[in-house]
C-alpha cells in the first residue's frame, strides 16, 4: 500500500517522469500560492475519481470507458466548484479558476486508465493521493523558482526589486521546467552510476 | 451488431444520466447560498467603496450612495471582456466624476497575471481618477492615467474600459 503511496509522489511522479498535466503546470506555477492551491485540489478530484472508478471498474464495458471517465471527471469538478462556491467562498475565490482546469488535467485520466481500472478501491486511493501530492510536490518546486526568480517575491512576501519578469510568462514556464527536468535526470543518471 | 451499439450506449446514456442527476442535485442545493454570498460580496465592495449611510437601488445595477437625503456618489456594476472571459466589477463614481474606488467581484484572468488586477495594488490606483481614463504602459502622468499591468495589457484595459463604461451608464441614465 505505501509502496503505491511513494511510487506516486516520487519514482513515477506526474510531471517529472510521466510529464503529464505540462499545460496546468506551466501555466498555474507564476506563485507558490497558486501551485500549492491546484496541487490540492487536483489532488482531491484524483483521490474521489480514482475510488469511484475502480468501484465501478466491472461495470463500465472497456469500449466506452474514456468517455465514461471523463463523464464521472468533470461531474465530480463541477459539484466541487459549486460546493466550494457555496460553502466555502473565500477558499473559492483564491483557487479561482484553478478548479475548471482540473478537468483539462492528464494525470486524473490517465491514472483512471493506468490504475483505477484494473485495481481495488483501497490501492486507487492510495495512487490517487500518491500522484496527487506527487504533482503538489513538482508544482511547488517549479512555482518557487519561478515566483521567486520572475516576481522577487515567495508567497507573496516581497524579497526584492526589479525581478527577471520573463520567468512568469510562459517563455520562463518553459526554461524553469526543462532546466529543473535536466537536473533532475543527470542525479538520476548519477545515482544510477554509483549504485 | 447493432444489438452492442445499443447496449454500449445505453450504458453511457446511463452513466451520464446518474452524473447529471447528481450534478443538478448539488445545483440545486448550492445555487440559493451562492446567489446569496454573491449578493453579500457586491454589497461588501459597495460600501468599501464609499462608505455611505445607505444605497438606494435605482436599478439596470446602479445604486446611489447616500449620506442622510443627500446622494453622495453612485456605484455601477459593470461587465467588461477580460482576456479569459467576463470581469465582473462594482464601479463608484463620485458625484464630481472622480472615481470613487472599484471592485472586482468575479474573472477569469490569468493567475499572477491578469489576476492581479483585482489586488489593491492596482485598484487603488483609480482612486480619486479622473474620467475618462486612459492606460499607459509607463509611470502614470495625471490623474486620467492608470498604469498597465506588467504582461496583462488586455486585463489592464478590460477594467479600465469597464471604469469607463460606467460613467457613460450614469450619463445615460441622466443621474450625473
Amino acid at each position: 500500500m505505501f509502496k503505491t503511496f511513494k511510487n506516486g509522489l516520487l519514482t513515477e511522479n506526474p510531471t517529472f517522469v510521466l510529464l503529464l498535466g505540462m499545460c496546468p503546470t506551466l501555466a498555474v506555477t507564476t506563485s507558490l500560492e497558486n501551485g500549492i492551491g491546484m496541487g490540492l485540489s487536483a489532488t482531491a478530484v484524483l483521490v474521489a475519481s480514482n475510488i469511484v472508478i475502480s468501484l465501478l471498474r466491472k461495470l463500465i464495458p472497456s469500449k466506452i470507458r474514456i468517455a465514461a471517465y471523463i463523464v464521472i471527471i468533470a461531474g465530480f469538478v463541477s459539484a466541487i466548484e459549486m460546493l466550494l462556491k457555496a460553502y466555502l467562498p473565500e477558499l473559492s475565490k483564491t483557487l479561482g479558476i484553478f478548479i475548471p482546469l482540473i478537468v483539462v488535467n492528464c494525470i486524473i485520466l490517465a491514472r483512471a486508465e493506468a490504475f483505477a481500472s484494473k485495481n481495488g478501491v483501497m490501492k486507487s486511493a492510495m495512487d490517487g493521493l500518491g500522484m496527487g501530492l506527487g504533482f503538489t510536490l513538482s508544482l511547488s518546486l517549479i512555482s518557487s523558482v519561478r515566483e521567486i526568480l520572475g516576481n522577487g517575491s515567495i508567497l507573496g512576501y516581497h524579497l526584492f526589486d526589479n525581478p527577471a519578469l520573463m520567468i512568469t510568462l510562459a517563455p520562463g514556464g518553459f526554461l524553469t521546467l526543462g532546466i529543473l527536468l535536466g537536473i533532475i535526470n543527470f542525479i538520476k543518471l548519477k545515482r544510477k552510476e554509483t549504485k | 451488431m447493432a444489438k452492442e451499439i445499443l447496449r454500449l450506449g445505453g450504458i453511457l446514456c446511463i452513466i451520464t444520466l446518474i452524473v447529471t442527476l447528481m450534478l443538478s442535485g448539488v445545483n440545486l442545493l448550492t445555487k440559493d447560498i451562492i446567489a446569496q454570498n454573491t449578493m453579500r460580496a457586491e454589497n461588501e465592495a459597495r460600501a468599501e467603496i464609499i462608505p455611505a449611510d445607505s444605497f438606494e437601488d435605482m436599478g439596470d445595477g446602479i445604486y446611489a450612495a447616500k449620506k442622510g437625503a443627500d446622494t453622495v456618489g453612485y456605484c455601477v456594476s459593470v461587465e467588461s471582456s477580460g482576456f479569459g472571459g467576463a470581469i465582473n466589477m462594482i464601479v463608484g463614481i463620485n458625484t464630481d466624476k472622480t472615481v470613487a474606488g472599484i471592485r472586482i467581484i468575479s474573472h477569469a484572468e490569468t493567475a499572477g497575471l491578469g489576476a492581479k488586477a483585482a489586488e489593491p495594488a492596482f485598484t487603488d490606483g483609480f482612486v480619486g481618477g479622473q474620467l475618462p481614463l486612459t492606460v499607459t504602459k509607463s509611470t502614470p502622468e495625471n490623474s486620467s492615467q492608470i498604469s498597465a499591468i506588467s504582461g496583462a495589457t488586455i486585463t489592464s484595459n478590460a477594467v479600465v474600459n469597464g471604469v469607463n463604461s460606467a460613467l457613460e451608464i450614469l450619463e445615460e441614465k441622466g443621474v450625473i
